[in-house]
Parts: C-alpha cells; sequence; structure tokens
C-alpha cells in the first residue's frame, strides 16, 4: 500500500511579462501578456511505507516543486496526490504531525540561541509528550554524536554541524515521512557523507519513509535502492538505482593536473575514445570517458607524464538525462519541447 | 486541551522571543522610546491648542487627552503583542521562509502573528495608562463598573480591527510582489487618525476612516463610549465591523496560502 | 575642485529619475499632513475666525508651504543609508576614495532635492486647488531672496545633523533608534504638525536659539509676509549652529573612522 500516491499531477506556474521601462509598467496594468510554465507534468508515483527513494534530475527540473505539494506548501493545478491518506494541500494539522520537511537553505533553528531551544519549542508545536520527547532526543544526539553541540548558539555551529541540528530537528517528532530537499548542499565530503550514513540508519531504525532530492548522483548512490530521474517536470526513469547507473551513467570525468607544461598527444584521447575534452591548458586536462576505460588511460598516463595531481568524478545529471532520452527514442521535437516547456536545456 | 496546547506554545515563542531579545539591549525598550516620544509630542501639540480654544468639534481638553492615551494603549497592546510577528510576513512570504511555517501543525498566521512579542513595548502600555488615570483626574466623572467594563471590551475589539487590517495589508503579498505602497499608506493613514479624532471627519473622510479602512474609530468609539452619556449604536458598531473584518481576514489569509508560490530556496 | 561633487549631484538626479515612480507617490504621501491640516483645522475654525492670528486661510497657506519645505530635507535617508552601509561595511568605498565623504553625501542629497523640487511645485500646486486655499504671499522680493537662503542653511544644517547620526553607526549597532527618534522631536519643533506661533511665548524664546525654528517654520512665515524681523536672527543662529556641527563632525568623524578601520569590517 503506497503511502505517497500522485496521478497526474501538474503544477503550472502563471507569469506575466512585461515590458521594461515605465511605459511597459503602464500597459501591463492593462493588459497582461501571460506566460504558462509547467513545473511539473502530469506525474504519476507510488511509494511504499519504509522505502528510500531519490528523486534526481537537473536544477529546475522540478524536483523541489513535487516535494512542495506534498507537502502541501503549495497546491496543485491539476491531479490527484494522497500522502498517508491526507490531502496535503487542505494542510490538516493531522497531517502535518506526521511527516516533517528539511530543506538545505532554510534553516529552521533560530541563530541567535542554542539548538536545544528550538527543540523544545518543537516539542510544543508537535505536542509531543516529555517522556517520548527525552527518548527521541538521546536517540538522535547519540546517533549524530553532537551532544556537545547540543548547547552552543546555532550560529558557531559549522555548517555540517548545523545540517546534523536540522535534521534532529525534523525527526524529533518522529514522523512517517521525511521529505530532503537538497540535504548535502554546500556541505564538505566528510559532513555528506556522515549525513549520509544517519539518513540510511534512521530509514532502517524507525522505518521512515525517506523521499530525498539532489542533483548529486553520489547523495543517490550511497542512499537509494530506488531512483527517478525528473527532467522539465516529466518522470523520465523510475526503478533500481544500480540499473540507472549501468546503463546509463557509462562515462567518467578524469581531471589532471601537471606539474610542468604538458601536450598531451591527440592520439592517446583517440586511442581510449575519449569523446569529450572538457578543458585543456598546458597544465590541465579533463575529459570524459567510457567508465570501463578510465583505469587503463590513467595506467598509462602515469608512466607517460609527470602528473600532479588526478581526480575522478562522476558526470554530470545532464548527461545521463540526455542518454535516457536518446534511448527511449524520444523525437527530438518532442525533447525540444519538453525542455521549452520546462525552461529549461542544459 | 487544545487551548491549553496553544497556551503552551503560545508561551515557548514568548520564552524564546525574549532569550533572543536579550541579545540587544539597547533596542529592547526601543518602541518605547520612539513611540513614546511620539506620542509626547502629540500630547504637547493639542495641549497648545487647547491652550487658544476651548473645545475641537465639541472635546474638552481632557477628552482629547483620554483619546491620545487609548490610542496609544490600543498601539502600545499591538507592538507589544503581534506587530513584529505581522510586519515580518511580506519577507517570509517573498523569501519563501513561510515553508516551514506552512508545514507545522499550528495555525499559521497565529505561529507567524505571536513569534515576535516584544516585552520592551510594555512601559509603554504603562505610560498610556498614566495618559488616561491623569486626563480622569481632571475631570468629574461618574464610573460605573459597566462603563470600565465596556471600555476594555471595546479597547480589546479595536486591538483585534487593528491587527485585521495590518494583517489583510500584509496578506496583499501572496498576490503581487510587492505592497510596501500600501505598507506606507497604512503608516500614513494610521498617524492621521492618531491626531484626528474620528468625530471630526465628514463626508467622504467618514466612509473611508468609519468603513473602508476604519482606523477613525479604534480610539474614538472606546473614547465616546467612556465619556458620552451612551452611546451603544457605536459599541455595536464597533463589534460588527471587527467581527466583519476578522472573517475577512481569516478567510483572505486563507486563500493567500492557496496561492501561495513558495520562491525557490 | 568641486567638479566631482557637481558629478556626484548629476548621478543622484538622474537616479531619482529611475525611481520616479517612488518618488511621485512619495510626494502624493504629503497629502496626509494637508489632510490632517484641513480637517482639524476646520473642525477649530468652525467656532471662531483667528486662532493666534491665523485665519483658517493663512493656516492652510502655512501647512503647504512648510511642507513643501519640509520635503525638499532628504537627509534623513542618507542617514539611513551611511548607517547600513557601515553596518554592511561597504562604507569603505568612500574611505578609500580621494573624495571627502560628507561632501559626496551632500552633493548626493542635493541631487535628489533638486529632483524633488519639480514634483514638489506641481504638488503644492495641486493642493492648493484640491483645498481651495487663498493663498497670499509676500511680494518683496529682498524677503523670499531671504528665505530662499534660509531655507538652504537649514537643508545644510539638517544634512549635518543627520550626517552625524549616521556616522554614530561606527559605534553603535542600533542608529535606526535614534534616527526614529530624531524624526519625532524634529517634526515637532520644525513646526511641522503645529505653526510654533501656537506655543506660549516663554518656549519661543527658547527655541528661537534652536536650529529648528529657521529650517522650515520662519521661512514659511517669511513667504507670508510675517516675521520679518527674525532674518537677521536666523542667519546668526543657523550660521552658528552649522559651523557648531560641522567641527563635531569633523571631530566625530575622524574619531570614528579610526575604529572603523581598526576593527577591519
Amino acid at each position: 500500500m503506497g503511502v505517497i500516491i500522485t496521478d497526474e499531477l501538474t503544477k503550472n506556474y502563471i507569469r506575466f511579462k512585461k515590458e521594461e521601462g515605465l511605459r511597459g509598467s503602464i500597459k501591463s496594468l492593462f493588459n497582461r501578456e501571460k506566460v504558462i510554465k509547467t513545473a511539473i507534468n502530469s506525474f504519476n508515483l507510488n511509494i511504499d511505507e519504509g522505502e528510500f527513494v531519490g528523486l534526481i534530475g537537473p536544477n529546475g527540473a522540478g524536483k523541489t516543486t513535487l516535494i512542495k505539494m506534498l507537502t502541501g506548501i503549495i497546491s496543485p493545478s491539476e491531479g490527484y496526490i494522497s500522502v498517508l491518506g491526507y490531502q496535503p494541500n487542505e494542510l490538516k494539522d493531522e497531517y502535518k504531525r506526521q511527516f516533517a520537511v528539511v530543506m538545505g537553505q532554510k534553516s529552521q533553528l533560530f541563530f541567535e540561541l542554542t539548538a536545544a531551544d528550538t527543540f523544545l519549542l518543537l516539542k510544543e508545536i508537535y505536542g509531543i509528550p516529555e517522556k517520548e520527547y527525552r527518548k527521541s532526543l538521546e536517540y538522535f544526539v547519540e546517533l549524530f554524536s553532537v551532544s556537545e553541540y547540543l548547547n552552543v548558539q546555532v550560529r558557531t555551529l559549522s555548517l555540517g554541524e548545523r545540517m546534523k541540528m536540522e535534521l534532529i530537528a525534523a525527526l524529533i517528532h518522529n514522523p512517517k515521512i521525511l521529505f530532503l530537499d537538497e540535504p548535502t548542499i554546500g556541505l564538505d565530503a566528510i559532513a555528506q557523507k556522515q549525513i549520509r550514513t544517519f539518513l540510511k540508519e534512521v530509514n532502517r531504525d524507525r522505518r521512515t519513509t525517506i523521499l530525498l532530492t539532489s542533483h548529486y548522483m553520489e547523495d543517490i548512490k550511497s542512499l537509494c535502492c530506488r531512483c527517478i530521474v525528473v527532467n522539465g517536470g516529466i518522470k523520465i526513469y523510475d526503478g533500481s538505482l544500480s540499473e540507472l547507473l549501468n546503463k546509463y551513467q557509462t562515462h567518467r570525468v578524469i581531471s589532471i593536473s601537471f606539474e610542468e607544461a604538458t601536450q598531451i598527444d591527440s592520439a592517446v584521447f583517440d586511442a581510449f575514445k575519449v569523446l569529450d575534452i572538457i578543458e585543456q591548458n598546458p597544465y590541465k586536462v579533463s575529459f570524459s570517458i567510457p567508465k570501463d576505460k578510465a583505469r587503463s588511460i590513467i595506467t598509462s598516463l602515469i608512466n607517460d607524464v609527470n602528473i600532479n595531481d588526478i581526480s575522478i568524478e562522476e558526470e554530470d545529471i545532464s548527461n545521463v538525462v540526455e542518454r535516457i532520452y536518446a534511448e527511449k527514442n524520444v523525437v527530438k521535437a518532442g525533447y525540444d519541447d519538453i525542455g521549452v516547456r520546462g525552461e529549461r536545456r542544459v | 486541551m487544545r487551548l491549553i496546547m496553544t497556551m503552551r506554545f503560545t508561551y515557548m515563542l514568548f520564552k524564546m522571543k525574549l532569550s533572543r531579545n536579550m541579545a540587544f539591549r539597547f533596542s529592547f525598550f526601543g518602541v518605547f522610546f520612539v513611540d513614546g516620544t511620539m506620542f509626547l509630542v502629540q500630547l504637547l501639540m493639542f495641549n497648545y491648542i487647547y491652550a487658544h480654544v476651548e473645545t475641537i468639534g465639541g472635546w474638552s481638553r481632557e477628552q482629547m487627552l483620554f483619546f491620545i492615551g487609548t490610542f496609544s494603549l490600543i498601539n502600545a497592546l499591538n507592538m507589544m503583542l503581534c506587530f513584529f510577528g505581522v510586519i515580518s510576513i511580506p519577507e517570509k512570504i517573498r523569501s519563501g521562509k513561510l515553508d516551514l511555517y506552512i508545514t507545522k501543525p499550528v495555525n499559521t498566521l497565529f505561529y507567524l502573528s505571536f513569534e515576535n512579542i516584544d516585552i520592551g513595548s510594555l512601559p509603554l502600555v504603562l505610560a498610556s495608562g498614566c495618559i488616561l488615570g491623569y486626563s480622569i483626574s481632571g475631570m468629574v466623572i461618574q464610573f460605573t463598573a459597566f462603563k470600565i467594563l465596556g471600555y476594555i471590551v471595546l479597547v480589546l475589539t479595536m486591538l483585534v480591527l487593528h491587527y485585521d487590517i495590518m494583517v489583510i495589508i500584509r496578506t496583499i503579498t501572496f498576490f503581487v510582489i510587492r505592497a510596501t505602497g500600501l505598507e506606507r499608506l497604512e503608516g500614513e493613514l494610521i498617524t492621521l487618525c492618531m491626531k484626528i479624532p474620528g468625530i471630526l471627519f465628514k463626508g467622504g473622510f467618514k466612509i473611508l476612516f468609519y468603513l473602508l479602512l476604519p482606523y477613525g474609530i479604534m480610539a474614538t468609539i472606546p473614547t465616546q463610549f467612556f465619556f458620552e452619556a451612551m452611546s451603544l449604536s457605536g459599541f455595536v458598531y464597533a463589534i460588527a465591523i471587527t467581527f466583519i473584518f476578522t472573517c475577512f481576514t481569516l478567510w483572505f489569509f486563507r486563500l493567500g496560502i492557496k496561492n501561495y508560490k513558495s520562491a525557490s530556496s | 575642485m568641486f567638479k566631482k561633487y557637481s558629478e556626484v549631484l548629476k548621478l543622484y538626479f538622474k537616479v531619482q529619475m529611475m525611481y520616479r515612480f517612488d518618488i511621485i507617490v512619495n510626494i502624493a504621501f504629503g497629502i496626509s499632513k494637508i489632510v490632517l491640516a484641513y480637517v482639524l483645522w476646520g473642525a477649530i475654525f468652525e467656532q471662531r475666525d483667528t486662532v493666534a492670528g491665523f485665519t483658517f486661510d493663512g493656516m492652510m497657506t502655512y501647512y503647504i508651504i512648510s511642507s513643501f519645505i519640509l520635503q525638499l530635507d532628504q537627509s534623513t535617508a542618507t542617514a539611513e543609508q551611511i548607517a547600513s552601509e557601515i553596518r554592511e561595511g561597504q562604507f569603505s568605498k568612500y574611505i578609500i576614495k580621494p573624495i571627502n565623504s560628507f561632501m559626496y553625501f551632500t552633493s548626493k542629497t542635493a541631487g535628489v532635492s533638486v529632483f524633488m523640487l519639480i514634483f514638489n511645485i506641481i504638488a503644492t500646486l495641486v493642493w492648493l486647488l484640491v483645498f481651495k486655499v487663498n493663498i497670499q504671499l509676500t511680494e518683496s522680493i529682498y524677503v523670499i531672496f531671504a528665505g530662499v537662503g534660509m531655507c538652504l542653511l537649514g537643508l545644510l544644517f539638517m544634512m549635518q545633523l543627520n550626517f552625524f547620526i549616521g556616522i554614530l553607526a561606527f559605534k553603535f549597532i542600533d542608529t535606526w533608534l535614534f534616527i526614529m527618534i530624531k524624526d519625532n522631536l524634529v517634526q515637532f519643533l520644525t513646526g511641522a504638525f503645529i505653526p510654533l506661533a501656537i506655543l506660549p511665548t516663554s518656549i519661543l524664546n527658547v527655541l528661537r536659539f534652536s536650529p529648528f525654528y529657521y529650517t522650515s517654520y520662519l521661512p514659511s512665515m517669511l513667504f507670508v509676509g510675517q516675521n520679518l524681523n527674525e532674518i537677521g536672527a536666523g542667519v546668526i543662529v543657523l550660521l552658528a549652529w552649522n559651523t557648531i556641527f560641522w567641527i563635531i563632525n569633523k571631530l566625530t568623524y575622524s574619531q570614528l573612522k579610526f575604529q572603523y578601520e581598526g576593527v577591519g569590517v
């Protein structure tokens, strides 16, 4: 039985075009040109209890809009949503008590006070009984190992510590569903990893259903079994993560910097089927290469040239999106159409 | 049960606001200094005008003092309870910070309104009480429990009305990008009505300040009720218009939330 | 030498062109003071023909002229700008440039004022028509000249005062409080609410030594052909205050600027 169900969910934003200048302002008083932007288009979703689902897509794909509709912050234009049997946009308190949302860039902590102060307020807001509150707080403080930061002014915390506090603040009332919108944005690698570990634990331990958005594949990779790819407001992939990675994330981006000015023979690139050289100057080169060739090209280069530093990264999500489209044989025109409607084509 | 929860929640908001405020010691009594000088200046102004005339629109000096004291009291209570909460609404709508308020299982408008209780305005409430006391001491008047009670009810009603209009103006931000012009207008009209007892308005001004933007009745009707033989109609009018405005406010705010576009992160 | 400052003036004049809509709204709000006068004094003059030597027409003329002069003073906004730039650490851009910051801000304010002047004249003519005021101006060129000169000295003084309050932000966090309290008091002292002639003679005698008596009240009276004997005293008092504040600003600025750089904002 799905806890989150949407059917043909659509959100249109209406914008008004205005010509610049005073004349434009006056004109727009009487006659405004409407521009409809479809942020989410006929979206179907079915998520079961206890699932950990990753929602990925490039910036502006509609991930945040979807989360905002599921949490009732904005109302859908068309279609059906049911979360835990509630219609989120009715904004019933009983529903609000059963979920939590963390938005990477919107803090609910009071910066001038300690995190513990904010938790006390949340205790009242959610009407958590004293005993339960103590128990939850202890559990999370131990899990996140943040006991020494609990009584420190929030504004003096590092970004990573603050995000842990945000998560505790969201989880303190023991929600059934946790919505996470870009929770790792701006965090360093260590903090990102820690947070991923906690989320995994919470999902397993408390059977909390988690829906997480990100535009980093890395986030999703270590967390979710199921992955949904969104672009231009449309769901283009919904299925197992491993399949997605095997099939569509076919390339790696390798960046190499050299100790001295170096020119790599283009024959080397050709030999390894490097298609796309992203950046090249005498001290640095970065290119994208099929996954299975990554190892051998590095081995070969290490022997040939003086390498200062080397990094291997996953490719940009937009490439994955592109490949999914390609495979589905979406007609070119159709793709452009979606791109324009979503006001985004990377 | 629900009431107790709401009260505990409000108390918590108040406590947190107080601890946040401790960080800024001087501005703690900011409202007291700013609004205090404003009403002081107004008292002086009428004091000097009354040196030249006996009555203005039929009101004696003491009545005028009482009027100013009443306005000051309503203003001070408003400042203390919800002013700073309500004026922050447009910014929260524009920045998308409202998301956090909407997703909490408490009344959104209530939460927004009372999270910035300003205890530093309390001296202003006391000062207003002094103005009222002083004006009464200057005249022979019969107190009855009925009058005092009625006056208190009216002041509280007008406090709600003031709150309603403030919220309505700020709710417009859900539908348009900027309503700062309206907020300026509000400021100007309140200052105007603070200085002119409603009884002086005639014609178009009367319709404007008694019906459309009823700032004109806020301190006027309580003052009239206290001094004039019997203005039951005024009493009923004040209650009725506040009721209508409150219903509209609640409906309008709900409509606003439905229209909330939530600026992206 | 002064070319750079005249460039600043021109620049801010042009900037105002961009904000012309705001400016028009601003001036339109100027009507609230005149409405206040119209309603309040209208009620008072129903029972009598003169108050402290003013007829109703004379009173309305006073309010319209004085609010014209008061609108020209845009230095409060400059104080706010200085304070906020100091707080946000942007003020260093003035310190590192080869300009005198007081002169820079004065030229900026003058640019805004010149722009205001144009719309202000139109607005004033409209108010005169709307309120059907039978205006009686002096015909003496000498008096008009003296009035204009006094306005300029008065504007310079207000600029110095506001510059002083603005740079206090080097030392204090809550300068917005100073600005608001100052506004409340200055509005009373300059006669924006009631013509100072209403005040008792003893208070007037003290006020004659303050600069505020001469910033808008006396020029307004001069333009309607009254208080001509006070021209000499006015010029002397304004010059004295301008000198005093020039010295105070010089000392404060050099002292506080040092602190500013000291904390390395």
